[in-house]
């Protein structure tokens, strides 16, 4: 059996009956037995909830330094986060930063402790900033599934969840929007609410039916695809405004078809002499008519290559009239 | 430039009605300047935007010596005898508590209140329409109030939560300094919401009254380290709806 699914004791009766029930059994364990306590709360089945809930007790029975590495991080880590410092007389050597233990120590209080969510503000807290340095620190991929759980689960909850949005968007990283975007398809009417509001769509979107659900959804998914290489992240927040925009095109790039960088929104290579260029004629064009040459160009490159060649070296006039009347073939 | 009912105005005569260097005539001075237009269907309207921006920049004031503490959202605290705190960290107008009392009460007792920069922002808010309004029409413009941030926000305020690129910034605008690589053990400091006082100031609730700079340096004291990006005071503001807000106060809530 794998270690992490066997029933351990104390999870299952913190799970059953309750953190004061955890917290009695386990200062019983450990007058009786000791070292097989130990061993319980180094388990890999424990959760980080159960650790978090025997903190004063851990540190009132003087056991921190027979933890393991995992649970002696996740401790030093909470004091770092918290107000209350519970481990202000322990001896030891301080947390160590940025290394592999302790991403690994951040990513078990995350997984572990998500289905926990709610167990008090300062677990909630823990489980924020362990995700906020997992995604900005490590680019960890892994977290963001889990981080959109909780965003999702603590608005149908009616609990805080910004700094947790604000987080899940600094991975600047579309694998961020495809996850939101599935909350279009929820058949909760919140779920779909902050979906719509997080990816900044039209608040009068139609999602009233799974057929109008399905519709929004892949509708934003091939806007996704269309735009990929020339989307950029604002870094906009909740706290900043009602009407985030995580992301934006850069129209200038998906014109020129030259990807840009997520986080500078510049175009990851410089332009050449030529591309500057076309460009600059781009720049004097109207606003509605920037987008109908960018969404051109950028199907006519993926399309015909050659033509696309050939088009972008017309005058602005002449790119604009064959863009509006999307033609393909205009040798 | 001044537009009241379709035909530009000169502030010259306006001026006149206000104290030299009042804000008012700062805001004045500044919608006259330049070519942005800005329309106001009644010279009531127009002088009804000056006396709310006025007063958004005295709550300012007020608010900031009212002891009102800084906390985060998960650890707000409220005066459980006007308002409930909520689990996300705002607060909810108690049944059958006078809105206008309540808000009076966060500016006379701020030190049993205790809430981020946003919610702040809020508090000005009404505490400001509060002053124009009067009591009878605020409380029957606002029966229910809730303190949050603008996601729970009065349809009527929606407007201050919406930041935009403004051609001109004026005094009582919701300004938004955003701190990127701020440290992450303390994502409190992301960024200040903060009210331009028009006079190079600006109020943040936790930071206290300073100019842009100062509120820079602070912001950028609580960056990761080898952070590489400063904090900086973002080309956008959110500011209410002015017009919709002053046809409550001349129609007197009819």
């Amino acid at each position: 059996m794998n270690a992490e699914n066997s029933a351990n004791q104390l999870e299952r009766i913190r799970q059953a009956q309750g953190i004061e029930a955890c917290r009695r059994q386990f200062l019983m364990m450990e007058k009786g037995k000791p070292k097989s306590t130990v061993r319980i709360l180094n388990d890999a089945g424990l959760r980080f909830a159960t650790l978090f809930v025997l903190r004063p007790d851990i540190v009132q029975l003087d056991l921190f330094h027979e933890l393991n590495e995992r649970n002696r991080i996740a401790l030093r880590f909470c004091d770092k986060v918290l107000p209350e410092k519970t481990l202000a007389d322990v001896s030891g050597i301080p947390l160590a930063i940025n290394n592999e233990a302790y991403y690994a120590s951040l990513f078990w209080i995350l997984r572990t402790g998500a289905p926990d969510d709610g167990l008090s503000e300062a677990f909630d807290r823990v489980l924020d900033v362990s995700a906020t340095i997992l995604i900005k620190k490590c680019c960890e991929k892994m977290v963001l599934p889990i981080a959109a759980e909780l965003i999702f689960k603590r608005n149908q909850k009616g609990t805080y969840y910004h700094d947790l949005v604000w987080a899940f968007f600094s991975s600047r990283d579309v694998y961020a929007l495809r996850l939101i975007a599935e909350r279009l398809r929820s058949n909760n009417p919140k779920d779909t609410a902050l979906a719509c509001q997080l990816l900044s769509l039209p608040r009068d979107t139609p999602l009233g039916t799974r057929m109008e659900r399905q519709t929004q959804y892949s509708r934003y998914l091939s806007w996704l695809k269309e735009n990929n290489p020339y989307l950029y992240f604002t870094g906009e927040s909740l706290m900043q405004t009602n009407c985030p925009t995580p992301c934006g095109v850069n129209l200038e790039a998906k014109y020129l078809c030259k990807k840009v960088s997520p986080r500078k929104k510049e175009p990851v290579s410089a332009l050449s002499d030529s591309e500057q260029s076309c460009l600059n004629q781009f720049k004097d064009t109207e606003e509605n008519e920037k987008a109908v040459l960018a969404s051109y160009s950028n199907s006519l490159h993926s399309e015909n290559p050659s033509n696309w060649n050939q088009w972008i070296q017309y005058p602005i006039e002449k790119q604009l009239e064959i863009a509006k009347m999307g033609r393909r073939d205009f040798a | 430039m001044i537009i009241v009912n379709g035909t530009a105005v000169t502030p010259e005569s306006l001026l006149a009605e206000y104290p030299e260097d009042s804000v008012e005539q700062k805001i004045l001075r500044k919608l006259a300047a330049g070519d942005t237009h800005f329309s106001y269907p009644s010279m009531d309207q127009l002088k009804f935007e000056l006396r709310l921006r006025k007063e958004i920049i005295a709550a300012s004031y007020e608010l900031n010596r009212s002891g009102l503490g800084f906390e985060v959202f998960r650890e707000t605290r409220c005066n459980p005898t006007y308002w409930k705190r909520l689990w996300d960290g705002g607060f909810a107008l108690n049944d059958g508590a006078n809105p206008a009392a309540a808000i009076a009460d966060i500016f006379h007792n701020g030190s049993q209140y205790g809430t981020e920069c946003a919610t702040a922002m809020m508090i000005v808010y009404y505490g400001a329409l509060l002053k124009v309004y009067g009591e009878a029409l605020f409380n029957k413009t606002f029966p229910k109030i809730d303190l949050m941030n603008w996601h729970r926000i009065d349809r009527l305020l929606w407007e201050v939560g919406n930041m935009q690129r403004r051609d001109v910034y004026l005094p009582g605008d919701r300004r938004y300094f955003n701190n990127p690589d701020v440290n992450l053990l303390t994502p409190e400091w992301q960024g200040e919401n903060t009210i331009d006082l028009g006079n190079g100031m600006f109020y943040g609730h936790g930071v206290g009254i300073y100019k842009a700079e100062a509120i820079i340096q602070e912001l950028n004291k609580n960056r990761v380290p080898n952070a590489d990006e400063s904090a900086a005071l973002l080309d956008s503001a959110g500011r209410p709806d002015f017009i919709k807000l002053g046809n409550i106060y001349l129609r007197g809530g009819s």
